[in-house]
């Protein structure tokens, strides 16, 4: 792929609001059955987006109904300089799954202009929002920042996928870049649930390469929310469960996981509502990509498909 | 006595292993680091980057919880509204459960010890809140504040207490030697005031892990066989 680094940087802004289709009510076979399904048929109502960035909404990429959305960039990467605001609203009773084409590649800055990222989610009741792209990755040089903050109303739910590798392995690059910072802020109900950051650069007695050991892939993932409490469930006994005498601990790929909480002065009014958070990584792309496949399995009748297919 | 010296002594209490706070249940995920092959016995310069690893993110994570719960001492609410964001921040449960043993542990052994008022109060108050932990960082910064250490040296004290706490891990899994740790120990505590001086005045909000392998790691505790530590 040609860089894009000749294009000047630029401010994108981009607003999705997605609702119950307008016609469905009209014509669901399901009103006239009286069996609700677990999502309703949804499109967007609002839909802007301003250069560099561009939302793509396939009619049909999705078996279910979940709706698609396709967050890419001209060029096909994000330059020094650039910044990304982008706000997604997904009102109530539906599913929506945002997810990219490719991998997210991030120029250098050696202007030493930062290159920003910053997605704003809202989640209302009933509803269920997949955020699952292709990792970040960040070329020699670059310098990014991104945030991520979720709004979940009471009753909502999130699979939030957040994942960045070591650069351009095939150019030889290996955590070459001079910065990475993600946050993923988690507010249910006007509290804040769960708050992951990670800054990666280089110190003076230690640069991301060391500290990054043989692993060349690292993420995190959360899940939260009572329609994926059975999800939940087998997860935490999946992935939580303890090795067996003599078992080989597998240093290759690492995936742990931690239960979610919501506090409980907040079940006390709805309920318990349980998630869990996965952290990851991995000494190739391949063998991540792998392994979130096994996880995801159980959600693409919901998605409506695998976003990962034949990419890795 | 001189203030100075008072100082000293208070510190060195409680930074003392006899000083009952468990922190030597932990490994900050040394154990697993061990156990996942990744740190091997006889290679130094390994165990030496983990502890780097370590002592970076106590500074970029825990360390702006120390100061600020110093800052906010006076205010218990304050206090328990940012022990709330340390929770919420510590979704590794390995690491929440390490943080609030300690800070529990951290708030009952002072609290009998320094017989000080505003820890007793403290300590009311934290029973009397319903499903309130209060997490090692903000009763570390809380503490010094009352017993009159002042900042700088309560962050120092802090890195100390990790890098105690991982080397003296090391020890016990047997990746190194009692004299090779103090040396590695010293060789450390020359980076800690850098270490401080870039994060002494990052507020709670911007906490941030700087490197995730430690933290990847210490998560997967309870997978382990068998295992010596808590964390």
């Amino acid at each position: 792929m040609s860089a894009p680094t000749d294009r000047q940087a630029a401010t994108a802004q981009g607003e999705v609001r997605f609702a119950v289709s307008s016609n469905y009510s009209l014509y669901s076979s399901e009103q006239r059955s009286g069996v609700e399904a677990e999502f309703k048929p949804c499109q967007a109502t609002t839909l802007y987006y301003t250069y560099p960035l561009k939302l793509l909404l396939p009619e049909h990429a999705s078996a279910s109904q979940c709706k698609w959305l396709y967050a890419i960039s001209y060029g096909g990467g994000l330059v020094g300089g650039d910044q990304v605001n982008l706000e997604v609203c997904v009102e109530e009773g539906i599913a929506v799954m945002m997810t990219t084409q490719s991998s997210t590649k991030v120029y250098h800055c050696l202007d030493g202009r930062v290159t920003r990222q910053q997605f704003k989610y809202e989640v209302q009741a009933g509803s269920l929002l997949f955020v699952l792209p292709d990792p970040i990755v960040c070329y020699k040089d670059a310098i990014y920042e991104q945030t991520q903050l979720v709004t979940m109303a009471t009753d909502s739910n999130l699979v939030l996928l957040d994942w960045y590798t070591s650069g351009r392995m095939a150019r030889g690059e290996c955590w070459d870049f001079k910065k990475y910072h993600s946050t993923v802020s988690v507010h249910y109900s006007d509290q804040l649930i769960f708050r992951d950051s990670q800054c990666l650069q280089d110190t003076p007695w230690l640069t991301i390469k060391q500290g990054m050991g043989q692993y060349s892939v690292a993420g995190v993932m959360v899940i939260c929310g009572p329609k994926l409490q059975e999800f939940n469930r087998n997860l935490l006994i999946e992935l939580g469960k303890s090795k067996t005498y003599g078992a080989r601990y597998d240093n290759t790929t690492v995936f742990s996981i931690s239960p979610l909480k919501v506090a409980r002065s907040l079940e006390a009014k709805n309920g318990p509502v349980t998630g869990c958070v996965i952290r990851f990584m991995s000494t190739t792309t391949q063998l991540c990509a792998k392994k979130l496949h096994e996880i995801l399995l159980p959600l693409f009748p919901i998605i409506g498909g695998d976003p990962f297919e034949n990419k890795y | 006595m001189a203030i100075a010296q008072t100082q000293l002594l208070t510190l060195l209490q409680i930074s003392d292993s006899a000083f009952p706070t468990g922190g030597f249940s932990h490994s900050l995920g040394l154990e697993a680091a061990v156990k996942f092959r990744l740190v091997e016995a006889g290679n130094l310069d390994v165990l030496e980057q983990f502890t780097v690893a370590v002592l970076e993110n106590t500074g970029s994570f825990s360390l702006p919880f120390v100061t600020e719960a110093y800052e906010s001492s006076g205010n218990f609410m304050e206090l328990k509204k940012l022990s709330d964001m340390c929770d919420a921040c510590t979704s590794n449960h390995v690491a929440k459960r390490a943080s609030t043993r300690q800070g529990r542990s951290l708030l009952s052994t002072s609290a009998r010890t320094f017989k000080n008022e505003l820890l007793q109060h403290f300590q009311e108050f934290s029973e009397a809140q319903a499903d309130f932990q209060i997490h090692y960082p903000v009763m570390f910064g809380h503490l010094c504040r009352i017993l009159g250490v002042d900042l700088s040296q309560c962050q120092t004290a802090f890195m100390f207490g990790s890098l105690r706490t991982l080397l003296a891990s090391a020890v016990r899994l047997d990746v190194v030697g009692a004299l090779e740790a103090q040396a590695l120990q010293n060789k450390m505590q020359s980076f800690i005031p850098d270490i401080i001086s870039k994060y002494r005045s990052r507020k709670a909000e911007e906490a941030c892990v700087s490197f995730p392998l430690p933290e990847v790691l210490q998560n997967s505790q309870d997978t382990l066989f068998s295992k010596l530590f808590y964390s």
